[in-house]
């Protein structure tokens, strides 16, 4: 048996045709021949249910990928959008010289931070006038009431009907022309310190 | 429910990334149960079968959030 495969093996790299090979080691054992053919015939009928199974989780997977890039990618989402900001301008609500700087460059900021001072100067000053008109207008409608009552006391052998009707604080009585633009500067109270610390 | 960005340790990482990582986690378990029992023996081409359902699991998980 060896002899002859040996022999077959020696005349196979020789220009030998192949029946001439596959007869010659079938003669002498054809129990090799046959050995290797019944398992996988006898497996080829078994195999076939494992690749079924294969294939069937293949074809389910498949159609759900295809369905799964189509939600992923194909829907919009805020991962879309971006918002990038490499120089960010900024201006103040009201102009002025700043006074105190207490940021450098790139120095990461968060919200709320002190970025610049604004001079404050005019803006106590414009306060102090407006606290100044308030007093003003306190002291003329204290003046315009006791002139009132004053005449109110008279009889009207020292003052007449009409100076009395004249001095009388009623509600007809136009209102000073202060009180147009700054309503609350005539009025002492919170409206005023409310303005007041909002300037400040 | 639509997609967000989930917050890993101050990093927002897609949520695909997370899924990917939660199926795979799945996957293992199912590998593992097959084994078990010895049910890969019985399919052709195991590790293809295993990716297939890699795949189901990680669709199945994607289409269920997106919806």
């Amino acid at each position: 048996m060896a002899d002859t495969e040996t022999q077959a093996r020696r005349v196979k790299p020789e220009e030998q045709p192949a029946p001439d090979w596959r007869t010659a080691p079938a003669g002498p054992d054809p129990v090799r021949l046959s050995e290797p053919v019944t398992p996988a015939r006898a497996g080829r009928h078994w195999r076939i249910i494992p690749v079924l199974i294969t294939l069937a989780t293949i074809a389910i997977a498949v159609p759900l990928g295809w369905a799964m890039w189509d939600a992923y990618m194909g829907a919009p989402w805020t991962r879309d959008g971006t918002v990038r900001a490499y120089v960010v301008t900024m201006a103040p609500e009201v102009a002025g010289r700043i006074v105190e700087l207490p940021i450098v460059d790139n120095q990461f900021v968060r919200k709320g931070d002190l970025l610049v001072t604004i001079d404050p100067t005019n803006f106590r000053i414009a306060v102090s006038l407006g606290e100044a008109a308030v007093q003003q207008a306190e002291a003329n409608a204290q003046n315009a009431q006791r002139e009132a009552e004053r005449r109110l006391k008279l009889t009207t052998l020292a003052v007449t009907v009409e100076d009395q009707q004249t001095h009388q604080p009623t509600r007809s009585r136009p209102k000073p022309s202060i009180s147009k633009p700054w309503p609350t500067w005539t009025r002492r109270g919170s409206t005023s310190s409310a303005r007041r610390s909002a300037l400040r | 429910m639509r997609f967000t960005e989930i917050n890993l340790f101050g990093v927002y990482v897609a949520p695909m990334s997370v899924m990917m990582v939660g199926a795979w986690f799945v996957t293992v378990a199912l590998r593992r149960v097959a084994d078990w029992f010895g049910l890969l023996r019985h399919v052709w081409h195991p590790s293809l079968f295993v990716f297939a359902v890699y795949m189901i699991v990680l669709s199945s998980m994607t289409l269920g959030a997106a919806r």
